[in-house]
């Protein structure tokens, strides 16, 4: 497989504080990569690390194959984009001039392009009002308007729909997702509002303490969250008695509600529950999400 | 690099603050140049353009002091700083960018200063006392000690990252380095000695004079003169009050100041965290 982003034992250290340790990870191409992780566990660290914003301590990385000790690196880091914490834009200016700038920066021959790119993040009917006058919706997708300049094949976001309204969240996701399916850009983002990295993410990576938990990919994430019926009962004594006649595995949530896993027949099941004189309240069929899965992987209590 | 430069160029000429001080310095120089005149008429006095015109380099660094601090500042406060970064500009490309786009700026402002003084200074003061080869050699050493001192403003805004720290930090030194200089200037020019008077009968007579215990002798001497000499403001100083002594020393001097900044600012800005 190929990747665009190979990090070994990245190390990151401010004074006495170990902001990576030892992070390894790989991005593969054309893969919307989920970087979970709570406050401080080192994602926008690592990020800036690959940005070029800040130097390792200790460990290596790649980019498209090329070693961060590479001459070649600077040529790599052509073919990737970045918005890491704020969108880089100049408020004085437009949006338009903005991606003018980047194109100068770029020593792109001509401006061709900028229009697309406005109308592709939404930002064509802007016309001479100032970035600094934006809306944080407006300025994190000119941020991204701005990354894409130069048709990156990486773009690397941090925390993107952070602060968003819900009508910016969406406009941000489906944003990715275009860019992702209809352009091949692969994106790493580097998110702490699980439910809405659920819904891009073809991959995920785990961060906690400055190294990486667990990579897995959506499929096998999907597998790996177990499916279970969410059951509400009128006498729970009877309910574990039942099931564990039947040898099913279970989890009592309280004195009313319990998660019963495996392919148990539900109807079978609520005749046995009705013949032992126990009332069946409710049903739901539940999924473990992605925020149980990442509680059980850093070990609980802690915040996303 | 030529990318970063075009890139750079086209924001100055956008930029606010560059066309506010430009305004400002070609305002000072009508100012002085009108202020003289006036003054020359009032008095009776002859006027000659050479006067007020070595201020331009005091004029021109207190305004780059302000606009290289908020210039570069808006790179880290906007973060368009990692834009260029992220893309694979490298960091001594971006710091030599930085320092050739302040010289520019203030290259403008000087230009404006002598446009000023050779039109309208020309026609209501005069030609200058000093004679052209003279001129030109402060010209170059007032240029030299500019040069000095953005490599110094250069060198604060890109390793000070908050715009409003390095903005008071170039002002600081802007400041400080004047009145430093200025207590220097009064120190060499005090005079070796100092007369005497005694009040008697007759009246005021005057008596033999007095060595001057401020005035600064031998090495001490030197080495405040070394001191003079080395600082831009020192410099200016010194074209200010058309007394230049050293102008080898001084131009030397300039281009160590400015090259051991921006070798030293390259050096630091390529370890430094950028946020």
């Amino acid at each position: 497989m190929e990747y665009c982003l190979e990090t070994k034992s990245l190390c990151k250290q401010y004074g006495h504080f170990k902001a990576l340790n030892g992070l390894s990870m790989r991005v593969p191409r054309g893969a919307i990569y989920g970087f979970v992780g709570k406050n401080g566990a080192g994602k926008t660290t690592l990020l800036r690390v690959i940005c070029g914003l800040q130097s390792p301590d200790g460990g290596e990385y790649s980019l498209f194959g090329v070693g961060n000790k590479s001459a070649d690196l600077y040529r790599a880091r052509r073919r990737m984009g970045a918005v890491v914490e704020t969108p880089s834009i100049y408020g004085d200016m437009t949006a338009e001039e903005n991606l003018r700038m980047q194109h100068r920066v770029l020593g792109m021959p001509t401006f061709d392009g900028i229009e697309e790119l406005l109308r592709l993040v939404g930002l064509a009917d802007t016309g001479k009002k100032k970035a600094k006058n934006f809306s944080l919706g407006m300025r994190q997708r000119l941020g991204i308007a701005v990354a894409l300049c130069g048709n990156p094949d990486f773009l690397v976001l941090d925390e993107p729909v952070n602060g968003l309204d819900p009508q910016g969240i969406v406009e941000i996701r489906e944003l990715i997702l275009r860019l992702n399916r209809e352009h091949g850009i692969t994106v790493l983002i580097s998110s702490h509002i699980l439910d809405e990295l659920s819904r891009l993410a073809t991959h995920y990576g785990f961060i906690d303490g400055g190294f990486v938990l667990k990579e897995i990919s959506a499929e096998e994430l999907n597998d790996a969250c177990r499916k279970c019926v969410r059951l509400s009962v009128s006498d729970m004594k009877v309910l574990c008695l039942v099931l564990d006649r039947e040898k099913q595995e279970y989890k009592v949530l309280s004195d009313s509600e319990a998660d019963v896993y495996g392919n148990e027949n539900i109807s079978r099941l609520i005749s046995a529950l009705a013949a032992e004189g126990c009332e069946v309240r409710s049903i739901h069929e539940h999924d473990e999400s992605l925020e149980n899965y990442y509680i059980n992987l850093v070990g609980g209590g802690k915040d996303a | 690099m030529l990318n970063l430069l075009s890139a750079e160029f086209s924001r100055l000429f956008k930029n606010k603050l560059f066309w506010l001080s430009s305004i400002l310095v070609t305002g000072v120089g009508v100012f002085e140049i009108v202020m003289e005149y006036m003054d020359g008429k009032s008095m009776g006095t002859a006027t000659s353009l050479d006067t007020s015109f070595f201020s331009f380099i005091f004029i021109v660094c207190g305004c780059t002091a302000v606009f290289n601090s908020m210039f570069i500042g808006t790179e880290y406060s906007d973060g368009t700083i990692r834009n260029k970064l992220v893309v694979g500009h490298r960091r001594e490309q971006l710091y030599i960018c930085a320092y050739v786009t302040s010289l520019c700026a203030s290259t403008a402002m000087m230009a404006l200063w002598f446009a000023v003084y050779f039109t309208l200074g020309l026609l209501l003061l005069g030609g200058p006392v000093l004679g052209v080869s003279q001129m030109l050699i402060f010209i170059g050493l007032g240029i030299l000690a500019i040069m000095a001192f953005d490599a110094l403003y250069v060198f604060i805004s890109l390793l000070v990252s908050n715009k409003a720290s390095s903005a008071v930090a170039c002002m600081l030194l802007f400041i400080g380095l004047f009145v430093v200089a200025l207590v220097i200037n009064e120190m060499l020019e005090a005079p070796e000695f100092v007369q005497d008077y005694s009040i008697t009968a007759n009246g005021v007579e005057l008596m033999d004079p007095l060595p001057n215990p401020r005035y600064l002798s031998g090495i001490k001497r030197e080495v405040y003169q070394f001191i003079y000499d080395f600082l831009p403001s020192g410099q200016a100083m010194q074209m200010m009050t058309a007394a230049v002594l050293h102008p080898i020393r001084m131009a030397l001097c300039s281009v160590v100041i400015a090259a051991t900044s921006v070798l030293a600012g390259v050096r630091l800005f390529k370890g430094k965290d950028v946020k």
